[in-house]
């Protein structure tokens, strides 16, 4: 997550935002942002739906398995992998998407 | 009274298909998919919804992640 | 007649000791201590001199580390006696700011050592050819009885902002050897980068 708060000014430049979801209570995850210094937002999701919706949830784990997800700003996903986040590969991808909007 | 459980078991009817209708994790999580839309609550209790902040505006970069306070 | 046995039987066994300790040599090559390595064709730099051996070269986060322990007989001990010398080209914290990258820094810096930071002393400084930060403080373990003198040097690859450290552990009873520090120094002075970052061709475009 740390990645994600060093390239925030580079995702702005390509009008693109950042969020984290979880399983944590909001409590826990204001926190968590205080003694990271984290400024983007990271969405509480007790009951795991969204991480269901994105293939995430395996059974068995109390727990979202970590997984990055990029969205293009007309709603297509166009980006998803399973593991820690590529801060680089997912900046090449901003980029290209950065292109597209300009393009339109 | 009769009337509200009438009102009620026709909501039913035409609510719960809406919801019973999962789109299975498979297919949602396909590049070239439609995201679907979500509101959820922030650390700082901020309701964030997709359609209202991002759809139409800005490129989303969504990261799941097991807990706080663990390393991602 | 003893005597000169003896003595060749030592000479023996020292000259098997030296052949042993010549082949236990990691293997990469390169060159004098003082001439320059290059790495990725990207990151030039002299490596510090030996006791000082490379410890790792990290492709996905982008560091370069050189290790050296203390000299030694009695054992390694409850207590390390080691030191780190090292490049991190994403050190801890995000600000492009070097005192507030500073303080971010050591909110996570060895967190896993469990330690204290005193208040680290400040001094801007010039490196990588520019405007740079070194800090220095003391950390303090001190359920083990342990502490380590770090020092940090905050400078800029671009728009980014890239660490240069020296951490050396001692036993809290035991000086810190400062001459170390120069090693980091002339490290520092003798780094240059040979090609853009990544993130510097990413805004190019």
């Amino acid at each position: 997550m740390e990645g994600h708060q060093r390239n925030l000014y580079l995702y702005e430049r390509f009008n693109a935002r950042v969020v984290g979801v979880s399983r944590d209570e909001t409590s826990t995850l204001q926190h968590w942002t205080e003694s990271l210094g984290l400024t983007f937002p990271l969405l509480a999701n007790p009951t795991g739906y969204l991480g269901i919706n994105f293939g995430t949830q395996h059974k068995g784990f109390p727990f979202f398995a970590r997984r990055t997800v990029v969205i293009d700003k007309w709603g297509k996903i166009r980006y998803t992998q399973p593991g820690s986040p590529d801060y680089r590969e997912i900046l090449q991808l901003l980029q290209k998407l950065h292109g597209e909007e300009v393009q339109k | 009274m009769r009337c509200f459980v009438t009102a009620g078991v026709f909501l039913l009817a035409f609510a719960l298909p809406a919801t019973a209708e999962l789109i299975s994790p498979e297919r949602m999580v396909q590049v070239g998919n439609r995201t679907p839309i979500f509101s959820l609550v922030d650390q700082h209790g901020r309701l964030v919804s997709y359609d209202r902040d991002y759809y139409g505006r800005h490129h989303l970069v969504m990261t799941f992640f097991p807990a706080a306070f663990t390393p991602v | 007649m003893k005597h000169r046995l003896g003595l060749l039987l030592l000479l023996f066994s020292l000259a098997g000791c030296v052949a042993h300790q010549a082949s236990d040599e990691p293997e990469i090559d390169q060159g004098p201590p003082e001439s320059p390595m290059v790495w990725q064709e990207e990151y030039q730099f002299s490596p510090p001199p030996p006791p000082w051996r490379l410890l790792k070269l990290d492709e996905t986060d982008y560091s370069i580390a050189y290790f050296r322990a203390c000299d030694d007989e009695s054992g390694p001990g409850e207590h390390p006696c080691e030191s780190t010398l090292a490049y991190d080209e994403e050190p801890f914290g995000y600000s492009r700011d070097l005192v507030r990258r500073q303080q971010e820094f050591f909110r996570r810096f060895l967190w896993a050592a469990r330690v204290e930071f005193e208040e680290p002393s400040l001094r801007k400084i010039q490196a990588l050819g520019g405007e740079a930060l070194l800090a220095e403080t003391i950390a303090h373990e001190r359920v083990l009885k342990d502490k380590a003198l770090v020092q940090v040097i905050f400078a800029y690859r671009g728009e980014r902002v890239v660490a240069f450290y020296l951490t050396q552990w001692r036993p809290v009873d035991q000086e810190f050897e400062r001459e170390q520090l120069g090693d980091l120094r002339e490290f520092v002075a003798s780094f240059s980068f040979l090609q853009p970052s990544f993130y510097q061709r990413l805004t190019m475009d």
